[in-house]
């Protein structure tokens, strides 16, 4: 009887296994990071941080009423061989894969770059395009996000500092909006001189030789790897920028807008 | 002869269990690909709604600087008129019949545009130009999306086993697709000040 009962409930599992295996994805998967999936390795490490700091920020945000959570911008960008090939992205199908926002509030950025892909610096960004969730048209229309592209990324020479830009104008939108917010302020001449002084891996030669030191030296005190354990979980297991960030569940519906060159 | 009957009470129990697992399997898949068709279909609804009064409000901008405008608006009052009907008598071709006029009445109303320049150097009009490109942008998903829904559903309920549960259940056998005329779909090509 017993043998019977477990043959039933395998072949029932191995049933169950087949109606749920699925897979559809076309479209990349969005980056650990989430907030931000440079495919064409354009964004500098400074411009990556700032939209993922943002983006944890924003997506912790809870209305006064509880209502509303979960807001989630999403930045990515492709290289396309020609302007044509832009067709075949589909930015709803990118938008619902990625599942961008919770209750559908999200917005999903996609900067489209014509050139060689092995050459960052020869790419040229050809289109930009804004994908609005279904929830999140009520609170940023298309006039608005056209607006929006042509008073930020579409004029700044600067592309590093043109994305900042359409990044705090649409958490301004957010904020001040959904959030209710009375203001949201920023101030991009600051923002330049954090770019210009941003040090991407921070002063690694000295934490390398420490941790060396820690590894290796029979007099590193037991505190000392006690630290270094929990750096090592930090880094490599438990928090921080490890832990994957992941889509709210969201879809959109089309509704957006964008620009070309 | 206590293990023949072992064997034929487990296949039995297997039996039940497969038979059981695949009918909750197999309604859950119906009410999943109907239900999304008619949240697809509500969205195509959505839109042309949307749509409607964005043009009503496109027509209202360009009034009064020629005669050709009264007719567009006509055409737009026209076949919004059919929609309503054609959604009352649930005639789904004839709602995507009234949405294809509704293009080409959006088309002819670009074209008033284009030639009033007045209208053109003024801020507005690159609002406008981005208001309709957001909502053809939106139904041409909409429309997309229900048509991928429909094709999800007709393929269950026509193959095998999904017939059988669409019998069962009693569910529609397939459902028409939203077919417009060609060009309907099309996002319009808005340029806007030099840059499309």
């Amino acid at each position: 009887m017993k043998l019977a009962t477990k043959s039933i409930a395998l072949l029932a599992l191995i049933v169950l296994a087949f109606v749920g295996c699925r897979n559809k994805d076309t479209y990349p998967k969005p980056t650990r990071e989430f907030y931000v999936n440079d495919f064409a390795d354009t964004f500098l490490p400074a411009v990556e941080s700032t939209i993922v700091d943002e983006g944890e920020r924003l997506n912790n945000e809870v209305s006064e009423d509880g209502s509303i959570s979960g807001v989630q911008i999403v930045f990515a960008t492709f290289v396309v061989e020609n302007e044509l090939d832009i067709a075949s992205y589909n930015l709803t199908d990118i938008y619902r894969q990625w599942e961008i926002g919770k209750d559908d509030m999200g917005m999903l950025v996609v900067y489209f770059y014509v050139g060689d892909e092995s050459d960052s610096s020869s790419l040229k960004l050809v289109e930009t395009r804004i994908e609005i969730g279904y929830a999140m048209e009520v609170y940023l229309s298309p006039i608005e996000a056209g607006n929006i592209l042509d008073d930020t990324i579409w004029i700044d020479e600067d592309e590093s500092i043109g994305t900042v830009h359409l990044l705090y104008e649409l958490l301004s939108v957010v904020y001040m909006d959904v959030f209710e917010y009375d203001s949201f302020n920023y101030d991009m001449n600051v923002y330049q001189d954090y770019l210009d002084t941003y040090v991407e891996y921070g002063d690694y030669d000295t934490l390398w030789g420490w941790m060396i030191y820690v590894v290796l030296s029979p007099y590193a005190s037991w505190w000392e790897k006690g630290i270094l354990v929990v750096i090592g979980l930090v880094v490599f297991g438990l928090g921080g920028r490890t832990v994957k960030n992941i889509g709210g569940g969201g879809r959109s519906g089309g509704m957006g807008i964008r620009r070309r060159r | 002869m206590k293990k023949v009957a072992l064997i034929v009470i487990g296949v039995i129990g297997f039996v039940v269990v497969f038979l059981g697992i695949s009918l909750i399997a197999g309604y859950n898949k119906l009410v999943d690909v109907k239900v999304n068709v008619d949240f697809e279909y509500s969205e195509i609804d959505r839109r042309l709604q949307q749509r409607y009064d964005t043009l009503t409000q496109l027509a209202t901008a360009v009034n009064g600087f020629q005669a050709h405008e009264q007719t567009v608006y006509n055409m737009i009052t026209s076949a919004r008129e059919s929609y309503a009907l054609a959604k009352a008598q649930g005639d789904l071709q004839g709602m995507a019949d009234a949405d294809g006029l509704m293009s080409v009445a959006l088309a002819d109303l670009l074209v008033l545009f284009e030639d009033n320049e007045p209208l053109q150097a003024t801020e507005a009009y690159g609002d406008y130009m981005d208001a309709v490109w957001g909502i053809e942008s939106a139904l041409t998903e909409a429309r997309r999306l229900y048509n991928e829904a429909v094709k999800e559903y007709n393929k269950f309920v026509t193959k095998f086993p999904g017939v059988l549960y669409a019998t069962l259940f009693s569910y529609t056998s397939e459902i028409d697709f939203w077919e417009v005329s060609d060009g309907a779909t099309l996002i319009p090509n808005i340029v806007f000040g030099g840059q499309e």
